[in-house]
């Protein structure tokens, strides 16, 4: 699986110039605007669509068909895969901390610190979204597993919102019932992420096992 | 001798194509010659033997193991090397960064093989293959399927689309690589001259059906082209025509057996006819997939 790791990393540092330059226009952006919530959350989803992208350029060349033919399992190209989405989901986690901290430590401006349970909350919504459009990305293809990975990430969207703005007009007070079980959710969350991760793998190790390439 | 590949009984159904119950053997230590026109069957029957596509019936062995996609199997993929008709490493990879990531893949990985090929191909380690021209993408995806201990070699249209120069360059190294009698070559192309000039046998696949396969000396000796007119055509024996050409002045019958046109008497009634002189030419192996194909044609 070594190998496949190098693969994955040698592509993503081919394209990651270009995405290091954009994040720093972006941050100089959120720093202007006092605002980086935005470059927060486009630095997770840049991290948790690299794999995407990797698979994306795999698809050019048709290198699972060669995969195939070397000493690799169906198993092993799965798990590279889930590996690389830990690790850009991970980097981006970290990168969304330090230019956190970096900001509120540096800059003459305050604002809301992001907390560690926020994070965790924010990458098993991305893990989640990721988790459901990869078993896509190996039945049909990148493409159409781009389009679920937005479908998903919408419908995560709609559901927060949706449910913020029912309880508002039912005069529900949402922001205090959700403070006093924050780290009960946060663990709901993760579990149900976690879980979703599992099965997600599990589908995908028996559509490559069966895959025709 | 011990066979190398064995396949039985492949069959693999699409819509509008069928690979249609394929068996061979290929003994270790030769060079097959996989020839068919484009769509006949050639890449399904590699992918089935390889374990690409899932075959509906049959079954593959390569170097006596069975080919699967059972997990926990597949150490004895080191010996085997495979090259498709392109390249299948992103243009972005630098040729190093491609020697690094194969070096991990295969446990029997040489490096000192593949930078004795870097050198002899002149593939600076340093070059994007988006960087290489066709060929030199053809001659990295040829080192990296040596540089490890690849005993049966692979090949899928490799040579097709690169110029006549570099196609020798590439069959060089496959006659040096079946020196020792160990390696195995099974080589599928449309270009009917490199197959000649380097396998020990033939198949000719058509329509999914595999239609010849045969030592390739026994080809170029038994087979032959009778040029004559259409009076004397009909003197030659049924059983052994393969397929003619008719023109307007001339027949060409491509025979499977040079021995059995002349005991039947052919030469001395086609020269009783008076009717215009014929040839026995030598058939190469481009005339016999045309005449097998256009037969089988017409017969459809």
């Amino acid at each position: 699986m070594k190998g496949l790791m190098l693969k994955e990393l040698y592509l993503i540092k081919s394209f990651a110039k270009q995405y290091v330059l954009f994040l720093v226009l972006m941050a100089a952006w959120s720093i202007m605007v006092h605002n980086i919530s935005f470059v927060a959350t486009y630095i997770m989803v840049l991290g948790s669509s690299l794999i995407l992208s990797t698979t994306s350029m795999d698809e050019l060349v048709s290198f699972n068909r060669f995969a195939v033919t070397m000493p690799i399992d169906g198993k092993k190209i799965v798990k590279s895969k889930y590996t690389v989405l830990f690790l850009t989901v991970g980097l981006g986690e970290v990168l969304v901390w330090l230019f956190d901290r970096a900001v509120n430590l540096l800059a003459d401006w305050k604002m809301e610190m992001i907390d560690g349970e926020g994070m965790i909350v924010m990458v098993a919504l991305f893990l989640s979204a990721n988790a459901i459009s990869i078993p896509v990305m190996f039945k049909v293809g990148v493409t159409k597993s781009r389009y679920t990975y937005i479908v998903v990430m919408i419908t995560i969207g709609f559901i927060i919102l949706g449910g913020y703005k029912a309880s508002e007009m039912a005069g529900i007070p949402i922001d205090d019932m959700l403070n006093s079980i924050e780290s009960i959710l946060n663990l709901i969350t993760s579990a149900i992420a976690v879980l979703i991760v599992i099965v997600s793998y599990l589908i995908s190790v028996k559509i490559v096992q069966k895959k025709e390439w | 001798m011990e066979n190398a590949i064995v396949v039985n009984n492949l069959t693999k159904k699409y819509d509008g194509f069928v690979l249609n119950n394929i068996s061979f053997q290929v003994p270790t230590g030769s060079v097959v010659g996989f020839i068919g026109e484009n769509g006949a069957g050639k890449s399904t029957t590699i992918r089935a033997m390889l374990g690409i596509v899932i075959a509906d019936t049959g079954e593959a062995w390569l170097l006596g193991h069975k080919v699967g996609r059972k997990t926990g199997d597949e150490a004895w993929r080191e010996q085997i090397g495979v090259v498709f008709d392109e390249c299948n490493f992103h243009w972005e990879l630098r040729v190093k960064q491609v020697q690094n990531i194969m070096r991990d893949i295969y446990k029997t990985w040489n490096d000192e093989k593949f930078l004795g090929y870097m050198k002899r191909f002149e593939i600076p380690l340093d070059k994007k293959v988006k960087e290489l021209s066709r060929g030199m993408k053809m001659k990295l995806s040829i080192a990296v399927a040596l540089s490890h201990d690849s005993r049966v070699l692979i090949l899928d249209e490799a040579t097709s689309g690169l110029d006549p120069v570099v196609r020798n360059e590439i069959l060089d190294i496959f006659r040096e690589l079946i020196e020792d009698g160990q390696h195995t070559i099974f080589i599928s192309s449309h270009i009917t001259s490199d197959i000649e000039k380097i396998s020990d046998y033939i198949m000719l696949i058509h329509k999914g059906k595999l239609l010849l396969s045969e030592s390739k000396d026994e080809i170029l000796y038994n087979y032959a082209i009778v040029r004559c007119t259409r009076e004397q055509a009909d003197l030659i024996p049924k059983d052994i025509v393969v397929g003619k050409e008719v023109c307007q002045y001339e027949v060409s019958v491509l025979v499977r057996d040079k021995g059995r046109l002349r005991e039947s008497g052919f030469e001395e009634k086609a020269e009783l006819t008076g009717n215009g002189s014929f040839a026995i030419d030598r058939a190469t192996v481009e005339d016999v997939l045309l005449y097998t194909v256009r037969t089988k044609e017409e017969k459809i």
